[in-house]
């Protein structure tokens, strides 16, 4: 193999890496989201809504969008289970036509204390990974909650050992008498 | 003919049933069944507001579920339990009319479940204190629980008296309960769809079980979805009226469905 040949066969080689590893641009959506609510104080176990506004911002009608709400923990030791915190996550959008905008409507129940951050996806229905549309996102409502009452049941032994031992007893008791 | 005549027989089952100590030893196995939930539910780490919501509405199942199938036992051992006995006979000979007699072992046999959904309460209370659940719960317990009780004390009665052994009795019942109680198991991707809704709603089981999670977990006033309650009304109005008006006419000595 000559040197030539080698050092194109390489310059290939590189050229191709370098494609590949270059990053396709995310295409920018031409859909808008603003939310209705910047940030949320409330307390454990209280529900809250807020209205999303999904706008087409492009030249194009748009539709078959689908909406999604997320909620991501701020806290270390925050566990957020998204199901828990709103029961419909997922609403399909209205068709847009350009310049046109729609409202959804969230409800949300705190169901963990700390700090979240709350936002909106929508994404494109039909294939969303090769659509023209990229994703749009929201800006993060921030939510604060209140931990006011604790979750901890400890001390439950002498209940789950208390009740039966009274019946047990009474149950004796009883079966004593009737001899 | 004594009016009051069904008192006197409750009177006499209740003191069968819990001087005799049989209720309290079916209350104590209730008791222990619940303590093993509550305890799990409890000890449970990491748990949010809705798990323990979950945690309060998976107690209260359980209490109105075996707390009716408490009830029921006994309902489907009434009058068969009688007859294998052989105490069917004297029974008959009193001068009480069948439906009077059919009316106070009905409810004697309801007492369990009141029993045990006092005996609930202190679970339910110590789960639901934190996250507010207690009235809810409590509330849509003696509501929901009482009209599902009724129906399948009710059902056990019927079957007690129609039934030829008291083994076919028990199995019958028991086998019903089983199936109305299944498909609570459903996943919830199983109940959704017209056909799911109909079928949910059909069924008093299900409905209440529907019912009761909705008051429970999704914190709806225990006014709004009334309607959840229909198949449960039903079933206990119509039931606990062909136990008591219907089917005493066929109480007799041989057993076995009428005809």
């Amino acid at each position: 193999m000559s040197t030539t040949t080698a050092a194109t066969r390489a310059l290939s080689v590189s050229l191709l890496c370098l494609l590949v590893a270059v990053p396709v641009s995310a295409a920018s959506s031409p859909v808008g989201i603003s939310l209705s609510r910047t940030e949320v104080s409330t307390r454990l176990g209280e529900s809250f809504n807020f209205d999303s506004e999904i706008r087409n911002t492009g030249t194009r009608p748009l539709s078959g969008l689908v909406a999604h709400l997320n909620v991501v923990g701020l806290d270390t030791d925050i566990y957020v289970d998204p199901e828990d915190w709103s029961e419909e996550r997922t609403k399909n959008v209205a068709s847009l036509g350009p310049g046109e905008s729609t409202d959804v409507t969230w409800d949300v129940t705190a169901v963990t204390g700390g700090e979240a951050a709350i936002y909106v996806v929508v994404l494109p229905g039909d294939s969303p990974a090769t659509a023209r549309e990229g994703l749009a996102v929201s800006p993060a409502m921030d939510v604060r909650i209140a931990e006011a009452k604790n979750l901890n049941s400890g001390g439950v032994l002498p209940l789950a050992l208390g009740v039966p031992a009274l019946l047990a007893v009474a149950a004796i008791a009883v079966r004593r008498r009737r001899r | 003919m004594r009016p009051g005549a069904w008192r006197t027989v409750a009177g006499q089952e209740l003191r069968d049933l819990w001087l005799g100590g049989r209720g309290l030893l079916l209350l104590l196995a209730f008791s222990v069944l619940v303590s093993v939930i509550t305890y799990l539910g409890a000890t449970s780490e990491g748990i949010n507001f809705l798990e323990k919501r979950e945690t309060v509405n998976l107690t209260l199942q359980v209490a109105v579920i075996f707390g009716a199938l408490l009830a029921l036992l006994v309902a489907a051992d009434a009058i068969s339990g009688e007859r294998e006995r052989g105490t069917l006979e004297s029974l008959l000979l009193t001068p009480v009319p069948r439906r009077h007699l059919a009316s106070g072992k009905l409810f004697a046999a309801l007492s369990l479940w009141f029993a045990a959904l006092i005996v609930a309460v202190p679970y339910i209370w110590f789960l639901g204190r934190d996250v507010g659940a207690v009235d809810d719960a409590l509330v849509a317990g003696l509501l929901v629980g009482t009209l599902v009780a009724i129906s399948l004390t009710a059902f056990g009665l019927i079957v007690s008296v129609l039934a030829s052994s008291n083994r076919v009795s028990l199995s019958v019942s028991l086998f019903v309960l089983l199936a109305l109680f299944a498909p609570t198991l459903l996943p919830g991707g199983a109940k959704q769809g017209w056909a799911g809704e109909l079928f949910q709603r059909v069924n008093p089981m299900t409905a209440a079980e529907h019912y009761m999670r909705n008051v429970v977990i999704r914190q709806f006033d225990w006014t709004k979805e009334l309607s959840w309650l229909v198949s449960p009304i039903v079933a206990s109005v119509v039931l606990a009226i062909v136990a008591i008006l219907v089917v005493p006419r066929f109480i007799s000595l041989r057993g076995g469905s009428p005809g």
